[in-house]
């Protein structure tokens, strides 16, 4: 009698159970707020640094075979690609490419940022070349997120030269900004001084915060011999440095210091007296000068890629020029 | 004895009491039955019930042309997963769509990008970082896929990126940008399958252009599912071992299932030792009092106490040959006083002052009455012995003996102290 009704609710259990525990998957899995550090990853991994350098170098190399200067901006931008225009003109007058053009496709070093924004920038550090050139310091700048990187400079670093040490890539260093002021110098005045010492050599009131370098010796050189061959015809010449405005990329080393990469262009003006004509000083301006017709002046436009330290300002050190670059890109008679 | 039991017990089972019908009618059926449920649940829970190793979860984007998963959605699951979009338009019907949809067609050829578009392959997906994403969607709105709704479903929500739109000119086209650590690319749809999803990789849809109403699935494939069943196994057997309970041991008459233990102990006296036995509720009252703080006990009758403390932990210590601890605030002055100025006479009461434990305060009173005469009378002719083990047990001895004032008994003292 007594066990029906017990039997009826151990029924209306069971179902009740089976209704709400049918199907059950578990606990729904809840998105967890992201952390701090995902902003802080590096902009690229080294395996992707890898892949676009590689492509990047493709289309150089490309064009280097066919020495037409034509794709080159799909892959450069900046000084790079004035540079290397200018460098596959002379090319196609010479013949062959000058050797200094050459890119290790192998690299020894990358620094890559962790910053936000765009323009980003990466800075890689070649093996030496074949011919046992020294390293190149390439700069891929990333001007926007719709953009892909492009390679915006080279500067072959001076032979034996120390470089400023870097975060690994997987951590990531940050990029440095123009004006800041933690730093012997900003980065801008720094650029701005060291285009004075160029101009005025050791008579620029900056020479002195600028360790002696190659770049410098070379360039006072050429001027002094072709000073030298001026003033046996009574010409002069004059030579000018301008940084380029917005053409600088800085990236701060694991010392606090900032390696700047930057653009400056110099005018070169040859007058030649006593009714000479003014002619190229160099096979690669004789290239670019072409058939033209030479005058009494010769202006000659360098893009020149200037790689310096500047170290931090409690050290106090000198500013030390790593690498550089320098190309005419135009040779006119005025 | 025995005989007598044996005839009672068959006329127990014939005749079944109350609480037997009870346990044996109503409470164990129900055991049973819960346990028969639970069993049964728990069946199901690992064969049609149990959780499912693939979860698909789909949402649907209302004209977009991005679809953003957010970090952490991706690896919700499972680290591995499949990501698959549809923009809604199956090969052949985008065809003729093209050709049918007039006014979308005239739209569509007025750039020359969606002709591309055309030839190209139109959907694409691609895993990057956060920061990557939201520079591309730039000014750009878009679908946000925020995690799981139910295990069918995404939660999604429409957003606008910040930003503004890139003008460069320089523009690439979606799946060739450099930021993208992964990429894949269809024609209507496409499946992207990452093995190791991490939590701060994020995926962007592109539909090339605003899709009507695009499609979205996730699929993982758990490597861990929840196991529902052992619990119910676990509570089945519960059940069971109850039911089995209940119509036994729990069906007796508690007084005759004792009189039964009782009667299956194997010896005799062992059976009347039992019954000598504290109860629980005793043995219950002793473990409390024993628990209960001292110090109030202490305060009532504190010489006499410290007195039989002192004795006691002196004692053991003797015997064990541990080292002796000598509390000085356990130390019974007046008892030690005493056993200097009497020292040979008390050592003989040793034994009998083992055995003292109530001492009223006319007893007290008594002695120290005796004990002013006997100062009085006979100044400390023998000092007590006081550094070796032995004069410790002395010292105890003489206090407790002092105290209680029994008969002395010589022979007795030697064989303690020879211990």
């Amino acid at each position: 009698m007594k066990r029906s009704p017990l039997a009826v609710a151990a029924a209306v259990i069971a179902l009740g159970m089976t209704v709400s525990l049918a199907a059950c998957e578990g606990q729904l899995p809840t998105v967890s707020a992201p952390t701090e550090s995902a902003s802080a990853n590096p902009d690229l991994t080294e395996d992707q640094e890898k892949e676009m350098r590689a492509a990047l170098l493709k289309t150089i190399e490309d064009c280097n075979e066919q020495k037409n200067p034509a794709n080159l901006g799909q892959a450069m931008s900046g000084p790079e690609l004035e540079i290397r225009t200018s460098e596959l003109q002379v090319a196609q007058k010479n013949g062959t490419l000058d050797p200094k053009t050459t890119i290790p496709t192998d690299i020894t070093q990358t620094v890559i940022p962790t910053d936000n924004g765009w323009p980003r920038s990466v800075f890689s550090i070649t093996t030496t070349t074949e011919d046992q050139q020294s390293k190149r310091l390439l700069v891929f700048t990333q001007g926007d997120a719709r953009e892909n990187y492009k390679l915006w400079g080279v500067a072959r670093l001076f032979q034996g030269v120390e470089m400023p040490k870097f975060t690994v890539p997987s951590i990531g260093s940050q990029m440095g900004h123009p004006t800041d002021e933690n730093l012997v110098m900003t980065p801008e005045q720094a650029v701005q001084r060291y285009a004075d010492v160029l101009q005025n050599g050791t008579k620029s009131q900056y020479a002195g915060d600028f360790a002696d370098d190659y770049f410098r010796q070379d360039l006072t050189n050429l001027s002094q011999t072709v000073q030298q061959g001026m003033e046996r015809n009574k010409g002069s010449q004059e030579q000018t440095f301008t940084p380029v405005d917005g053409q600088m990329q800085i990236m701060r080393s694991s010392e606090g210091g900032d390696l700047v990469v930057a653009q400056i262009n110099s005018v070169w003006t040859r007058a030649a007296g006593e009714g000479r004509e003014s002619l190229p000083a160099s096979d690669s301006e004789r290239a670019l000068f072409g058939d033209a017709k030479a005058t009494s002046t010769m202006k000659v436009t360098y893009v020149n890629v200037i790689a310096m330290y500047i170290p931090p300002a409690k050290s106090g050190a000198q500013i030390t020029t790593v690498g550089a670059e320098r190309q005419p890109v135009k040779v006119e008679a005025v | 004895m025995t005989d007598q039991e044996a005839q009672e017990q068959p006329r127990k089972h014939t005749k079944p009491t109350r609480r037997a019908w009870i346990m044996r009618g109503v409470v164990t059926p129900i055991f049973g039955l819960l346990a028969v449920a639970c069993i049964v649940f728990g069946v199901l829970n690992s064969t049609v019930w149990k959780p499912s190793r693939n979860i698909t979860a789909t949402a649907q984007a209302h004209s977009t042309q991005y679809v953003v998963i957010d970090p952490g959605v991706l690896d919700l699951v499972d680290t591995a997963v499949t990501v698959s979009a549809d923009n809604g338009e199956t090969a052949s019907s985008s065809g003729t769509e093209a050709g049918a949809d007039a006014a979308e067609d005239s739209h569509n050829q007025q750039t020359s990008q969606d002709q591309q578009a055309q030839t190209e392959p139109q959907v694409c997906m691609a895993v990057g970082s956060s920061k990557d994403v939201s520079g591309w969607l730039a000014g750009e709105p878009y679908v946000r896929v925020t995690g799981l709704d139910t295990w069918q479903t995404l939660s999604t929500s429409e957003e606008q990126a910040k930003g503004t739109a890139s003008t460069s000119q320089n523009q690439v086209a979606f799946a060739d940008s450099d930021m993208w650590s992964q990429v894949e690319c269809g024609s209507t749809s496409t499946t992207m399958h990452l093995n190791n999803a991490q939590p701060a990789q994020v995926m962007l849809i592109d539909f090339g252009t605003k899709a009507p109403s695009a499609d979205l699935s996730m699929q993982w494939v758990r490597q861990r599912v929840p196991d529902f069943a052992l619990p119910w196994y676990f509570g089945g057997g519960l059940c069971a071992v109850l039911a089995v309970l209940s119509a036994s041991i729990f069906a007796m008459d508690p007084h005759a299932r004792r009189k039964k233990l009782a009667e299956s102990a194997p010896a005799e006296p062992k059976a009347a030792k039992r019954a000598d036995e504290p109860t629980i509720g005793e043995a219950l009252a002793g473990t409390f009092a024993a628990l209960k703080p001292r110090p109030k006990k202490s305060a009532a009758k504190g010489t006499h106490r410290r007195g039989r403390h002192a004795g006691a932990a002196e004692d053991e210590s003797g015997q064990q040959g541990a080292p002796a601890v000598i509390d000085p605030g356990a130390r019974n002055i007046v008892a030690e006083h005493a056993s200097r100025s009497a020292g040979d006479e008390t050592a003989e009461h040793g034994d009998e002052g083992e055995t003292t434990s109530v001492i009223s305060a006319d007893e007290l009173q008594e002695y120290f009455a005796r004990l002013a005469q006997e100062v009085g009378a006979e100044p400390a002719d023998a000092p007590a012995p006081e550094n070796t083990g032995g004069s410790a047990d002395a010292e105890v001895v003489a206090t407790e003996t002092a105290v209680v004032e029994e008969q002395p008994s010589a022979g007795q003292s030697e064989g303690k102290e020879n211990e």
